[in-house]
């Protein structure tokens, strides 16, 4: 027992002699006046390529002046002088003092960022009345491709207060950002990188005397995005018309997405010095909301494109393609009549047909055959009620309703005309363009699709990209592809508009209600979109892939308050096909 | 025995080696404060004397109503831990403390004091013959097995390693066989994989900054580069007394609790580190021979069960300041500010002292009249 206490105590001896003995002597120049002082030396955050390895997102050397923290009335004394040199508002001083009193002392605070070349020789005269002052070079997040990738990169920003609480010392450091919306805050982790530091011998009173010791820091990883900047200015040109609405585009067989367009965009580079108060107050204003990312963030009910995830539950039960429906223009459930968007009804269709010429009440009849749970379970299996782990957070994950979700949210039981209208994408269920757009790849490749912008995680560990086989007959996904092909190229296909002669598409149009046709209406004849405030125009849809026979790609489009997807959403498709094919031709991949 | 004549019996030499160490703590705690009595010193005076009152208390209850009461005292324990994640507060990201109207309990620290006087009273019945059946060591386990997950929940690593070490010490010093030790050390190393991913992240984090403190400067091993820099600027002799930097006073983090002897070293040097730690080898050579003197096995194992525990305290608490021990935020006893603290340490003091006033005792389980 005595043995190894004395063995424990010579142990620590051993150590405390070589700390205060040895390691002291080797650094004889620390004397009773000085100390050693710690000082971290910020990491250049990792920048963001497309997939053809144009940068997107880096860094821009900048100049900005910062203090030593060395108690209140020494920041006190020094930022007075400084504000006596070049311009800092009050606000600013009070915030800057504000933060001397949260932050370690010694380290180093921020007084202002982004000098300009007149403020630095202004400063440069007086540096040596101020010895807290610095002068350094160090970094700023530039994105090159102004509001093209807006969405998808977010931005960086100043720490804010909250974050300080989280205690990491990098956050302390002068003019450091962090990631706050998009994949900047998503992967900020392995962007970041890990700081350096300097060991600084200091006097008594904390001002430096020489650098003892160098880390350097390790720069955060580079990510390089599987989206395509060429593909994605070209679909932000093809909808200068509209006002709001997003884009698509996912590799069917990777699952890799190509492009990502939502609209309105804005220009991140105004966030990343702190945004100004005009700036903030007009997009916070701007009624059709820039900053929503409508690829992720938008709820659109899927209308007339989730027909197809009917028509596959109901082939999943065994109801067969010969499954017949006459439509007259409406059909009689329980007491209500639902109507078919064409008055005049499509007379006798099977399944195929249906697809082909979007009948609502071949659905509503179908919907009573499959019911709400079939549909649930469709709609999962397909990606639609989830968000998917892109690395871009506060993604919406809408709503795929049943009777368990319905009980949950209005404590009442699902109703029979819930199911009917349901089944052709209104009601409760809530979709994203994301979704929209997964869904299609999915059905082209018949695989459960994990899409990404990214091959690495924000763990920084690879993805892991072999998709399962989706847990549906072949035979069933053929027919439904079918129908999808006939929808545009087979005569009276609603599709028709996005007919290509070089790939043959394949796709499906939607028209999401956003309002509520009343029965007057219908008795004096439905108000045309044309007719309508733009409030309550319906969304225009369009879902597609291509080639038809070795699917690549599958796009989604929603136009807002676009009207009919046929006649709008449509050729935005077929154009953005065009792109694609050409964009191909050189390199085979985009 | 009556009470005057127990108090009598004290040992006055080991009181007057602890009461050293404590009068030293109070001065660094003033000097950390550039001389002043608040916030720290006055309250941690005015807490030794409290505790030197329970301590007396623990030392003059008989020894034979302890060990009678020692597993009553043990299940206590236990549903005192079980009402932390109940009805406890959270401080600092860990729930171990409950509010007791006029004192903050912890009762992970209560456990520790009754599994060492419930591991010895396990011991003191069997025989040198039996003492290292497999049954006996199962049992170890049995009576660890519980208060350390509980405290290992809460989160408290720092304690957790004290319960596990303090009840092996005791196994150890019974006279269990050797192998059982050796084979100990096997399983550890072979489950090191597992409590690897049991590990919390920070506490991770601790562990890996403790191997390269370079990896994370500024999280987990920022507090380990400080503590040996402020180490390091004390040199031989030290910066004296009331000459901390000013750089030290403000960076180190927990200056006056776990880093205490980060804070000593740096004013008094290498001569000061090396004086602690040779009065802790006087208390714990004081603690060795007082517990050989008793003459029952519990008294002896008791005895040399809390000595062990305060001496572990202190290689952990030293080691991890300077750096050769991960951070698991195990405080110095006696030394560092705080409440929870000097009441167990001087608690575990009045059990020792007990052992020593009761040492003509032979057997404990005799009823008393």
């Amino acid at each position: 027992m005595m043995g190894l206490q004395a063995l424990g105590l010579s142990v620590l001896a051993t150590r405390l002699a070589y700390l205060q003995v040895i390691k002291k002597k080797s650094q004889k120049y620390l004397s009773k006046n000085t100390f050693l002082r710690l000082e971290l030396i910020a990491p250049s955050r990792g920048r963001i390529y497309d997939s053809q390895k144009n940068l997107i997102a880096t860094n821009r050397r900048v100049f900005r002046v910062t203090i030593l923290n060395r108690g209140l009335k020494n920041v006190h004394g020094t930022l007075n002088t400084i504000a006596s040199i070049i311009p800092l508002s009050y606000r600013n001083i009070d915030t800057i003092i504000e933060r001397s009193q949260s932050v370690r002392m010694y380290t180093r605070i921020l007084v202002k960022d982004d000098l300009t070349w007149e403020d630095i020789s202004k400063l440069s005269l007086h540096k040596a009345h101020l010895p807290d002052m610095e002068i350094s070079d160090g970094e700023s997040r530039f994105y090159p491709s102004r509001d093209i990738f807006a969405h998808t990169l977010g931005y960086v920003g100043n720490i804010s207060s909250r974050d300080l609480i989280k205690g990491d010392a990098l956050l302390d450091m002068p003019g450091f950002q962090s990631g706050k919306i998009g994949l900047e805050k998503g992967y900020d982790k392995i962007l970041r990188g890990i700081a350096g530091f300097k060991k600084i011998q200091a006097k008594d009173d904390g001002i430096t005397i020489r650098n003892i010791e160098y880390v350097k820091p390790k720069s955060g990883r580079d990510l390089s995005l599987t989206v395509n900047g060429a593909l994605q200015s070209y679909i932000i040109n093809i909808l200068r018309s509209y006002r709001s609405g997003s884009v698509v585009v996912i590799d069917t067989v990777t699952g890799s997405i190509k492009s990502m367009v939502s609209k309105p965009s804005f220009d991140p580079n105004m966030f990343v010095n702190g945004i100004s108060r005009a700036n903030w107050d007009a997009l916070r204003k701007n009624v059709d909301k820039p900053l929503l990312n409508r690829s992720l963030q938008g709820l659109y009910a899927p209308g007339s494109t989730f027909k197809v995830l009917v028509a596959l539950s109901a082939l999943n039960i065994g109801v067969t393609k010969d499954f017949v429906v006459n439509c007259r223009g409406y059909v009689d459930i329980g007491k209500h009549r639902f109507y078919c968007w064409k008055r005049g009804g499509h007379g006798r269709l099977d399944m195929l047909g249906s697809i082909r010429a979007s009948c609502d009440v071949y659905y509503y009849v179908l919907s009573l055959r499959v019911g709400v749970e079939n549909m649930a379970k469709t709609s999962r299996m397909f990606g639609f009620g989830q968000t998917h782990a892109l690395g871009v957070p506060f993604q919406e994950s809408g709503t795929v309703p049943d009777k368990m979700w319905k009980k949950r949210h209005y404590g009442r039981k699902w109703l029979l005309g819930e199911s009917v209208i349901t089944a052709i994408g209104q009601g409760y269920l809530l979709t994203t363009p994301l979704q929209l757009a997964l869904a299609t790849a999915r059905l082209a490749s018949g695989k459960a699709i994990v899409p990404f912008v990214c091959k690495y995680g924000v763990n920084g560990t690879l993805r892991n990209r072999s998709p399962s086989p989706l847990a549906i007959n072949e035979k069933y996904l053929n027919l439904v592809r079918e129908g999808m092909r006939q929808v545009v190229n087979a005569p009276g296909g609603t599709g028709f508009k996005a007919r290509l002669n070089t790939w043959q598409i394949a796709g499906k149009t939607g028209t999401s209600q956003v309002r509520n046709i009343s029965k007057e209406e219908r008795k004096t004849g439905v108000i045309s979109n044309r007719y309508l405030p733009r409030k309550y125009r319906d969304h225009a849809i369009f879902v597609g892939y291509g080639p038809f026979d070795n699917p690549r790609y599958a796009i989604s489009c929603v136009i807002d308050h676009g009207g009919g997807g046929a006649s709008i959403a449509a050729p935005i498709v077929k154009h953005v096909f065009l792109k694609i094919i050409a964009l191909t031709k050189k390199t085979n991949t985009i | 025995m009556n009470i005057p004549q127990k108090i009598y019996e004290i040992d006055w030499i080991l009181f007057s080696l602890i009461s050293i160490l404590a009068i030293f703590g109070f001065s660094v705690l003033y000097s950390i404060t550039e001389g002043n009595l608040k916030p720290w010193a006055m309250r941690q005076m005015i807490r030794f004397v409290l505790a030197c009152l329970a301590m007396i208390s623990v030392a003059i209850i008989d020894i034979r109503i302890w060990y009678k009461y020692t597993w009553l005292f043990f299940i206590v324990s236990v549903i005192l831990l079980l009402i932390v994640p109940l009805k406890g507060f959270a401080s600092m990201g860990a729930q171990r403390w409950i509010d007791l109207v006029f004192f903050k309990l912890q009762p992970s620290e209560v456990m520790k004091i009754a599994a060492i006087l419930t591991i010895s009273r396990f011991y003191s019945s069997k025989t040198l013959q039996t003492i290292s059946h497999f049954k006996n060591w199962a049992m170890l386990v049995c009576i660890l097995f519980i208060p350390t997950l509980l405290i290992y929940g809460q989160p408290d690593l720092g304690t957790t390693l004290l319960l596990i070490l303090g009840g092996i010490s005791i196994a150890f010093l019974a006279g269990v066989s050797w192998k059982w030790f050796a084979l100990g050390c096997g399983a550890v190393v072979v489950s090191t994989p597992f409590l690897w991913s049991v590990l919390l992240p920070y506490q991770r984090a601790r562990v890996l900054s403790f191997f390269d403190p370079q990896i994370d400067p500024l999280g987990a091993g920022y507090h380990i580069i400080q503590s040996t820099l402020a180490i390091e600027s004390g040199g031989m002799t030290g910066t004296g007394f009331m000459h901390l930097l000013d750089r030290t006073l403000h960076l180190l983090p927990a200056k006056q609790t776990d880093f205490i002897f980060t804070i000593i070293s740096e004013e008094f040097g290498f001569a000061g580190g090396i004086g602690v730690l040779v009065l802790i080898l006087f208390i714990s050579l004081r603690i060795l021979w007082i517990s050989l003197r008793c003459k029952n096995k519990f008294g002896k194992l008791v005895g040399m069960g809390m000595g062990a525990n305060f001496f572990l305290s202190i290689m952990i608490n030293v080691g991890m300041v300077m750096g050769i021990f991960p951070v698991v935020g195990v405080p110095f006893p006696l030394l560092s500010y705080g409440g929870t603290n000097m009441f167990t340490t001087m608690i575990s003091f009045g059990f020792i002292q007990n052992v020593w006033i009761h040492r003509n005792i032979k057997h404990p389980h005799v009823h008393l009249d």
